[in-house]
């Protein structure tokens, strides 16, 4: 079934209104213990901030802001400049493509980001995986890095499904609980920090639904034969779904509207398939040592139905696990003789390559294991040509060339002064 | 009836005349939970129900398996999230049908949360799961090792470097070795593949994610001990908390 | 003292609000029956209900004398299309404000008491979107297929009948996101359609997909003869998410039971929508300031004693003060129309109030 065209749904528009009214106020009853809870939690944290327990980074103009529907019903700021990447452990550590294809969108939209070196990873892949964490730990890393963001001035951007899960649950535990707040605060002083709880907590997923008009703008290539399904990853809209971002216009505002909005503002054709709403398999700790139970769910229960039923030719989603897991678990069932295959990559190198950046020194496909070569002959881009180019740029660096590396354009914005200055490398404009 | 026979059937019996014969797919864990330690088993019930996120996570549970009809493990394996909250609602008088869970059955669940999504009692299985690992790590319980031992490595290279999967995991066979001849190809040239990343802080980083401050990595360190990580790894896998420690003091996390 | 002169004032022309003012009128005491629709007989007339549980009967059998006493007798006045909008006063000679609807007149009326009868309203199952309600073809409620029972043709969106039907229980009942009370009658009701569904369409499918079967009381027998005579399927479990294939509904749960999970394939889904307070009843406690339970029900003074409202000289009835069959309606209206009769024979007495 296609989505993104509502024809087939025979509902007047005022119906339709109603409908979305109704259901984004049952969705938002509908997940975390109640909708109520999680608003009473951002009033606590202006109580706190008012009382000087806390110093909230506010999403400011200088930021730019978009502001977004969540499932809550409430307006949420969606930064849209001088962002302080946070980035994926394992985005960075094996599918580098991911975020060097997003760096590339904004640096080829002229929008200022900090790409700093002096971050941890959120360390709850580990936690939901093995156990080994708590909530105090969790929290005291969530809150180190938010506040070397602070410091650097600049809007933390969350490239992670599971860092962006898990910091919205820490969020909601150094809020609501004086124990949790105080140990915390107390394990932030040792490493000389402050209490910086930022004040929305933003998905780079959502950074590209707000932008994906922009991005549409610089599209290269015709998208409209272009196939696409999409996965979302569980812990963006499953793991306290109230703050994710819906919107009527996408969906009817059934399913969350980031990923599946880019894939419709590039004009490429959007497809629904039956398990839509099943995880990728991943499981944290089965893709690590469990690899049959992941590999055949991510096989038997996406890949196989996506292909299926939709015949889509390439399946995009917005997280490491999500990417990982459906990418690498097709060689073992394609081994044996299974036929069904798709392409899989993240939304930021899906428009990367309709904003015409180069598949392999930008998009990095090559670390990719799905065929994609017919996704790039069918969106017009000469596949052959650029791998040729790659594999010359690669001899280059072999031989001691150093990349040009994607950079952010110019900031706006001052590092805070009286913060511990760690390291400033970039320029800033005056 | 044979009195053996009845002597037999009635040392199944726990202490309190129930008979925990297990579901199918538990009566292993059903016959642990016979033999376990009874203090340890109500320490577990307590710490689960101590825990500051209890309340928001377990509220009670009609059994209508709406949390299991979106578990994805359940697909393929014997894990039930229905069946965790069933254990945990009624641990408090029984807790031997915690422990039965605490050994094997929690570690299938894939944390993904569709059960907590759906739940018309507003119960997070999941969540409840998460914090059943965590106290199975504080206690070292048998299969917590056996589950975390292959894990060992990245365990390590997570709380030291707050990064756990990099490029350098490519070219041993360890992990991910299903990844096929692909794995092999990328492996051959990855030193120079990882050279020619565009992103400054990622381009030629080959042991972590991305290249990571000194000083990042010791306040990770300190976050780890101080927030008793370090210790409760050291009850499952003491020779990981061993390394950290030692790193630690050599990165003067103190 | 004119108390016994002044009519009992009846808001609402359901079961419980008809037979409360039929039985007032036949103690020869008269009654204005004020009714916010065109039309008397409430959910049953308006939804068109086939049948009655637990045995079968026409709607109309029940609700038709009602309606037909109550629109004939000289003892009851009718107004439809209006509603109460205000009161004032004391019991024996309250002063009552009512408005069209339409026209927005208001007529002051005065009545010696109130009886608040205002129903109930189906739950919109549009706001649970997992069950595709109004946006997937042949998803519908049962108040929807009681309205195709009735026409005696139960199709598809594509008119042919279905071959496998999956009936949902509790849709919008028992669930903190949405209702979490149990609407008591939903269980029978469907059991009911099940069996009628399977007179009509003898070669159909039918499935039951339930948490708990609440045949309460005598309904029980519903339960067994749909299994017994009919070889209708029960399954214990509760849907997870219904998916329009674009030919078929892919209904996911599991099977708490037997099955474990399953995914089935069904041409039609019918949803066991629950009960829930309508607008009417928020209007009236507004209007006469009543209290609300905190589900949006009428709160009566003591929760076992429905009729009681707390105040002197109004009485509850009906599903207004909680979910009800048609059969319990009809007491709760004969038993308030009792209280409203006692207190205008203890006022012409003058019996100190």
């Amino acid at each position: 079934m296609q989505l993104g065209k509502d024809e087939e749904l025979e509902l007047g528009k005022e119906d339709a209104k109603l409908l979305e009214t109704l259901s984004s106020q049952r969705k938002a009853k509908f997940a975390f213990g109640t909708t109520e809870d999680y608003l009473k939690m951002l009033e606590r944290m202006k109580e706190l901030e008012k009382k000087g327990e806390i110093i909230v980074h506010h999403v400011t103009d200088d930021y730019d802001p978009v502001g977004v529907r969540t499932l809550s019903g409430r307006v949420k700021k969606i930064p849209t400049r001088e962002t302080w990447q946070h980035k994926s452990c394992g985005q960075c550590g094996h599918i580098p493509g991911y975020i060097s294809a997003f760096y590339w969108i904004m640096s080829e939209l002229g929008v200022s980001y900090v790409d700093d070196t002096n971050q941890t990873s959120c360390t709850a892949w580990n936690y939901y995986g093995s156990g080994t964490s708590n909530p105090v730990a969790l929290s005291a890393v969530f809150l180190r890095n938010m506040h070397a963001a602070y410091e650097r001035n600049a809007y933390p951007l969350i490239h992670c499904g599971t860092s962006y899960g898990d910091y919205k649950e820490c969020r909601y535990l150094v809020v609501m609980n004086r124990d949790i707040r105080e140990r915390v605060r107390a394990i932030l002083k040792k490493v000389d920090r402050e209490l910086v709880i930022p004040e929305e907590l933003v998905h780079y997923s959502e950074w590209l639904h707000v932008m994906r008009q922009e991005v549409a703008a610089r599209r290269k290539f015709d998208m409209s034969g272009v196939k696409v399904a999409v996965h979302a990853a569980c812990h963006t809209y499953k793991l306290m779904a109230e703050d994710y971002t819906y919107d009527e216009n996408i969906l009817g505002g059934r399913r969350p509207a980031p990923t599946s909005s880019i894939a419709l503002a590039l004009g490429s054709q959007l497809l629904d398939y039956s398990n839509w709403y099943d995880c990728c398999g991943f499981g944290f700790r089965h893709i690590l040592t469990e690899r049959e139970i992941a590999r055949s769910f991510a096989y038997f229960r996406k890949i196989r139905p996506i292909v299926r039923e939709t015949h889509a030719d390439v399946l995009i989603t917005h997280d490491t696990g999500c990417v990982t897991t459906l990418d690498k678990s097709q060689v073992v069932p394609l081994a044996q003789g299974y036929r069904e295959t798709i392409p899989v990559i993240s939304d930021s190198q899906f428009a990367a390559l309709a904003m015409g950046a180069h598949p392999f020194i930008v998009c990095q496909l090559q670390w990719h294991i799905a065929d994609w070569k017919p996704l790039l002959a069918k969106m017009g881009i000469d596949w052959q040509a650029a791998y040729e180019e790659y594999k010359s740029y690669l001899d280059k660096v072999k031989g001691g060339m150093k990349p040009a590396f994607i950079r952010s354009p110019p900031r706006h914005l001052q590092p805070r002064p009286h913060t511990k200055a760690f390291r400033v490398d970039e320029p800033v404009m005056s | 009836m044979d009195s053996r026979y009845a002597a037999k059937l009635l040392s199944r019996l726990g202490e309190d005349g129930w008979h925990y014969g297990g579901l199918p797919g538990l009566q292993w864990e059903a016959e642990n939970a016979r033999e376990g330690d009874r203090k340890t088993m109500l320490q577990v019930v307590e710490e689960l129900r101590n825990d500051v996120r209890f309340e928001e996570f377990y509220h009670a549970c009609i059994n209508c398996g709406n949390c299991t009809s979106m578990c994805p493990p359940f697909r393929l394996v014997d894990f039930e999230p229905r069946i965790v909250v069933q254990k945990v609602m009624h641990s408090k008088d029984e807790p031997e049908l915690l422990y039965q869970m605490m050994d094997q059955y929690i570690w299938s669940c894939f944390q993904c949360y569709s059960c907590w999504e759906v739940c018309p009692a507003h119960n997070n299985p999941g969540g409840l799961v998460a914090i059943l690992k965590e106290i199975a790590v504080r206690h070292g319980l048998q299969s917590t090792k056996k589950a975390l031992e292959p894990y060992s490595k990245i365990l390590y290279k997570i709380m030291t470097t707050g990064t756990q999967i990099t490029p350098d995991m490519h070219t041993t066979i360890a992990l991910f070795k299903d990844w096929g001849p692909h794995k092999a190809e990328l492996a051959k040239d990855i030193r120079v593949e990882r050279a020619a990343v565009p992103v400054e802080s990622m381009a030629g980083v080959m042991d972590r994610s991305w290249r990571v401050e000194k000083d990042t990595m010791r306040e990770l360190m300190v976050i780890q001990k101080e927030a008793g990580v370090v210790d409760a790894v050291s009850h499952t896998l003491k020779d990981v908390a061993d390394m950290v420690d030692d790193t630690a003091k050599e990165a003067g996390a103190e | 003292m004119k108390a016994p002169d002044n009519p009992v004032l009846v808001i609402g022309a359901g079961p419980a609000g008809l037979q409360a003012a039929k039985d007032v009128a036949e103690f020869g005491v008269p009654v204005l029956l004020v009714e916010r629709r065109k039309e008397l007989g409430g959910a049953p007339i308006r939804w068109s209900y086939h049948t009655l549980a637990p045995d079968f009967r026409p709607t109309e059998e029940v609700m038709g004398p009602l309606i037909d006493f109550c629109q004939s007798n000289k003892n009851v006045t009718v107004m439809k299309g209006c509603i109460v909008d205000g009161y004032s006063g004391r019991p024996g000679d309250f002063h009552v404000r009512i408005k069209d609807e339409t026209t927005k007149n208001i007529t002051e009326k005065v009545v010696s008491s109130i009886i608040v009868a205002t129903g109930f309203e189906h739950f919109d199952a549009r706001v649970d979107p997992r069950y595709g309600y109004g946006r997937m073809p042949n998803v519908i409620g049962i108040n929807e297929l009681e309205i195709m029972l009735k026409q005696g043709r139960v199709v598809g969106h594509d008119g042919k009948p279905p071959k496998r039907v999956a009936f949902i229980f509790c849709v919008g009942s028992r669930d903190r996101s949405t209702n979490p009370w149990c609407c008591t009658v939903c269980c029978g009701v469907s059991i009911k359609q099940g069996i009628e569904v399977k007179q009509l369409l003898p070669d159909s499918q039918v499935y039951m997909i339930y948490m708990d079967i609440r045949t309460i009381g005598l309904w029980e027998k519903l339960y067994w003869e749909s299994m017994e005579k009919y070889g209708i399927n029960f399954i214990r479990g509760r849907v997870g998410e219904v998916y329009y294939t674009g030919e078929k509904l892919l209904v996911k749960g599991e099977d708490t039971l037997v099955r474990g999970p399953f995914e089935v394939l069904f041409d039609m889904v019918v949803l066991a929508v629950g009960i829930e307070p309508g607008p009417g009843t928020k209007q009236a406690a507004g209007a006469l300031s009543l209290s609300l339970n905190e589900y949006g029900f009428l709160a009566p003074k003591i929760p076992n004693v429905h009729f009681d409202s707390g105040k002197e000289g109004i009485f509850l009835a009906g599903a207004c003060v909680a979910p009800m069959s048609v059969e319990e309606a009809l007491s709760e209206g004969s038993a308030a129309a009792m209280q409203a009769v006692k207190l205008g024979s203890r006022l012409m007495q003058k019996v100190p109030v």
